[in-house]
């Protein structure tokens, strides 16, 4: 059981403890507030999971760690995607609210526009220091650089070149 | 701890690592396989695996207080899974990782040389591209309807995360 209701429940206050500072604080790059929300949620999860199921086991333990983990990592890589429009997401809710009539690939331009999908993608890269701004000028930063590789790799190692977007 | 207690605890990464193995050679063996359809076989692969390996070690084990565990090791491996289909997903549809990649041959660019190259009209031809190929949306007589729901339904399922976690 402690295996099951401890991450279960830390997961619970990692995304209360974070969406609630998130909304309180407004921060440029919530997912900076993850880890010590991770870190408070999971330590309290397993606090009170101690009160309902004492003297879990080191396996049962471990077990837990092993899942708390896991789902607060999909919760990170869904952070992205809270926090920004996606184009396709966009699509297909506009194309389904015109019902019977369609949409032409002109009202969707209105709706996928370079402001919302490209120029604030430029501005979270710099706050987040991928990119930085000389001027005019944008150029990739070395944590730029690491971090477009870690995602690239697996697909160069598959012999899958990509383009993004 | 006995072995089929260990097994129950692997399991999920096990299966996890399976879904890695399979989804990689996939992609290396098979150029007609798209990158999502790779990660949905590999993904069924692992659970089969899983479901094989929880199965064995269930005849050893005391039925009292096994289901929780049993659950946990299921939800392991589908957050483990759901976590490596993103991170192999991304590059494909990231707007961010797009500059990146146009920024990273190390010419600095203008915000206009990214537009001139990478802008809203080449992202909607990418996706309504997408879109139409995998069913989502269809085209008729130059319009657009919606086809299959899986993608309304994670856009909806997205929407209401957000409404309730950032009340916006």
């Amino acid at each position: 059981m402690y295996s099951l209701l401890a991450p279960l429940l830390g997961v619970a206050l990692t995304v209360f403890v974070h969406a609630m500072a998130w909304r309180m604080i407004r921060p440029r790059s919530p997912a900076r507030l993850l880890l010590p929300a991770a870190v408070a949620g999971g330590l309290l999860g397993a606090c009170l999971t101690l009160a309902i199921v004492p003297n879990p086991g080191p396996l049962q333990s471990l077990e837990a760690t092993l899942l708390f983990l896991p789902m607060i990592a999909c919760y990170m890589i869904s952070l992205p995607a809270l926090e920004a429009e996606s184009p396709s997401a966009l699509i297909v809710t506009h194309v389904h609210r015109c019902g019977r009539a369609g949409a032409t690939k002109e009202e969707l331009a209105g709706v996928v526009n370079d402001d919302v999908f490209v120029i604030n993608r430029i501005r979270g890269l710099e706050v987040e220091g991928l990119v930085t701004r000389r001027g005019e000028d944008l150029s990739i930063t070395p944590a730029g650089v690491r971090f477009l590789n870690a995602f690239l790799l697996y697909h160069r190692l598959a012999g899958r070149q990509t383009l993004a977007g | 701890m006995s072995l089929p207690e260990v097994s129950i605890a692997a399991s999920a990464w096990i299966a996890a690592a399976a879904n890695l193995i399979v989804n990689f050679m996939l992609l290396r063996t098979s150029r007609s396989v798209s990158i999502v359809r790779s990660l949905l076989w590999s993904f069924l692969v692992g659970l089969v695996l899983l479901f094989i390996s929880i199965g064995l070690a269930w005849r050893h084990l005391p039925y009292e207080g096994i289901a929780p565990r049993f659950t946990a090791a299921a939800l392991t491996y589908v957050c483990v899974s759901y976590f490596f289909f993103h991170l192999v997903h991304i590059p494909e549809a990231s707007v961010r990782l797009r500059v990146l990649q146009e920024l990273a041959a190390g010419v600095p660019l203008t915000q206009s040389d990214i537009l001139r190259r990478y802008n809203a009209g080449s992202i909607l031809d990418i996706r309504l591209q997408r879109l139409t190929g995998s069913g989502q949306i269809v085209v008729d007589a130059g319009r657009f309807f919606t086809g299959r729901k899986r993608m309304l339904y994670i856009a909806a399922v997205f929407s209401a995360t957000k409404r309730i976690l950032l009340g916006k």
